[in-house]
């Protein structure tokens, strides 16, 4: 049974020296009470990331990861034909309780993470992944998702005595979803209120108002939703594949509706560069850390790519996407083990794939550049428009020339194992404005439900 | 076998768990070193054997349970170790390991040892049941009380100085200890 706190344990290890000072003591035939042995420093990042998972799940509760405040004014490029909006609007994921925001995760997905929420068999389950409708002059809002249920999280603070009785008793009668009452260290006692809203609402607009994904007591399959194993958190996988629609009207009469999918399952975490802990809008690899969770992506803005590899569709974990500090263990003169700690970047994903087979464009587009260089060996660039480019790199030749126009799904190399690689695969990179993206985020479900990783 | 190799391949394959299992119950690096080298000495004094490895594992369990219970009663106060300390946390900053860790270390010794075989070893409750000496239905009695003890001492745990009014009068799920 895999779970957060035998991982963590699986990072406590037999201190060094031990196993050592037993086969001495048995061969001397008595034992050694020497002292205990000096022990090595080790990172653990998967210990303290799944436990963060554990105790989500313990609170059962989930906040959502949100996009910065910047996401309300975000432009859109808007095509001949497309009407641009006077105004727009975001969804910004919101901790529970908290003001705390996140950058929008690569090709705008959206992660929601556990914050405070609650499970009842009798009011359901409020996830505690929340998010708010952030934009100006918006007047009213619609919301409908078209499957499980929605909420609304108000929080309510500076509580007095009188209040706090009343919240109790319409908990205790049903009339009030059971939430915790909480004091911050100066005294002050709030606590949210959270009312489900069925599938669809229409509601004037409060920029304090969060929402949230809500499991009516029919819906929920696992009980409470407070378990510590992930099998106890999958109440959530009912919202995969889910659409939420949110349509704002503003003041000066126009409309704007922005649709997102929603999809569940362990998020991978960003624990690497930020030092922190982020969660992704994408799902993690076996042996990744992760917490389980949903994450929503906006259908319209997405950019989504064809799998560029025929017949092949693992994705390598001994060299994953990201950057993140290396233990590199060396001997020196005298044979003694040296730790060394290196930040190793990857852009790209490998896919292993035997040497000859077709490497195909992941969306129309141009060819930029074909090329050789120690690094990447043989690759291919190819421009999409709008800042979007991919490329192919270790290929064992390139089938195209630069300037040429491809289609998605046309040939343009062939795989090898050219430049820094010990084994024939593709390395794929996805670039948006200039920056390396995780290429994963920009498969949609259909695809990524065919990736495996080794 | 001789007994060197069977030493060898005993705490290769099962030294983690041992040391694991010495640290989560007696909450002292220094005490689960003495217990681990004692466990692995008594197992070269067993009659020679053909040692089945879950049969190999079980006995190390349940020998290294004793003799926690012996260095157990010599210790007058319990204190609980930081994941820190046994397990060199890369990112102090990373609180939320250590507070399950914890929060685990505070359960009573019965319920913790429970907690650790099934979640962290992934027993079931019936080879629990084995290695305590006890019948299932009790272990699984110990691990619901572990598990709603644990929900307690973790809940409200976003932000460690808040309080929560503790009533007990309705099911706050996010309620702190």
């Amino acid at each position: 049974m895999k779970n957060s706190y035998q991982k963590m344990m699986e990072d406590i290890h037999t201190p060094a020296g031990l196993n050592e000072r037993v086969l001495r003591a048995a061969a001397q035939g008595r034992s050694t009470a020497g002292a205990p042995a000096r022990r090595r420093r080790r990172p653990i990042l998967r210990t303290a990331v799944c436990a963060a998972c554990a105790l989500a799940l313990v609170l059962g509760t989930f906040q959502l990861q949100p996009v910065e405040d910047g996401g309300a004014e975000r432009e859109d490029g808007g095509g001949p034909v497309t009407v641009v909006p006077t105004f727009s609007f975001g969804l910004t994921a919101y901790a529970a309780g908290g003001e705390e925001a996140y950058a929008p995760g690569p090709n705008s997905g959206i992660a929601f993470r556990a914050g405070e929420g609650s499970a009842t068999l009798d009011g359901g389950n409020y996830t505690g992944l929340l998010f708010r409708i952030t934009g100006e002059h918006i007047e009213t809002v619609d919301l409908s998702i078209d499957r499980g249920g929605l909420y609304r999280y108000q929080l309510h603070e500076n509580l007095t005595n009188e209040e706090m009785a009343a919240f109790r008793e319409a908990m205790a009668e049903g009339r009030m979803a059971v939430a915790a009452i909480s004091q911050t260290d100066d005294g002050m006692w709030y606590m949210p209120e959270m009312t489900a809203l069925g599938q669809s609402v229409r509601e004037e607009y409060d920029p304090e108002r969060s929402y949230g994904f809500w499991l009516s007591p029919e819906e929920m399959t696992t009980g409470s939703g407070l378990g510590m194993t992930i099998e106890e958190q999958m109440d959530i996988d009912y919202f995969d594949g889910a659409i939420l629609t949110v349509t704002a009207a503003f003041s000066d009469g126009t409309e704007q509706t922005r649709t997102y999918s929603l999809s569940s399952g362990p998020l991978r975490m960003d624990q690497y560069t930020t030092g922190g802990l982020t969660l992704l809008p994408q799902l993690a690899g076996d042996e990744e850390p992760f917490v389980y969770g949903l994450y929503a992506t906006d259908v319209e803005s997405s950019r989504w790519l064809q799998w560029p590899v025929e017949g092949a569709s693992t994705i390598s974990t001994s060299y994953p996407f990201g950057s993140w500090d290396k233990i590199f263990i060396n001997e020196n003169e005298d044979g003694e083990e040296e730790i060394e700690e290196r930040t190793v970047t990857h852009n790209g994903i490998d896919i292993p794939a035997p040497n000859g087979t077709e490497i195909l464009a992941a969306t129309d587009g141009t060819v930029v550049e074909t090329g050789f260089d120690p690094d990447r060996g043989n690759y291919v660039i190819l421009d999409h428009g709008e800042g979007l480019q991919t490329v192919y790199a270790s290929c064992q030749e390139s089938t195209v020339s630069q300037g040429d126009t491809v289609s998605a799904g046309e040939t343009i190399a062939l795989a090898g194992a050219t430049g820094r690689a010990t084994g024939s695969h593709l390395c794929f990179q996805v670039w948006e404005d200039g920056e390396a993206q995780n290429p994963v985020a920009y498969f949609d479900s259909a695809v990524r439900d065919t990736l495996s990783v080794d | 076998m001789d007994q060197e190799t069977l030493l060898r391949n005993a705490m290769r394959q099962h030294g983690d768990a041992v040391y694991r299992l010495a640290l989560c119950r007696l909450q002292n690096p220094a005490d689960a070193e003495d217990v681990y080298q004692d466990v692995f000495l008594r197992l070269l004094r067993e009659p020679e054997q053909e040692w089945e490895p879950e049969h190999l594992k079980a006995w190390l369990l349940r020998t290294a349970l004793h003799r926690c219970a012996d260095v157990g009663r010599l210790r007058l106060r319990r204190t609980v170790v930081s994941l820190e300390t046994v397990a060199e946390v890369a990112q102090p900053d990373q609180e939320e390991a250590s507070e399950l860790w914890d929060a685990v270390a505070r359960l009573p010794e019965k319920l913790r040892t429970a907690v650790h075989l099934y979640f962290g070893e992934g027993y079931r409750t019936e080879e629990i049941a084995f290695i305590l000496s006890v019948p299932a239905a009790t272990v699984r009695t110990r691990l619901r009380r572990a598990k709603m003890k644990l929900k307690d001492l973790l809940g409200g745990i976003q932000d460690e100085e808040q309080l929560s009014e503790d009533d007990g009068g309705y099911p706050y799920p996010g309620r702190a200890q």
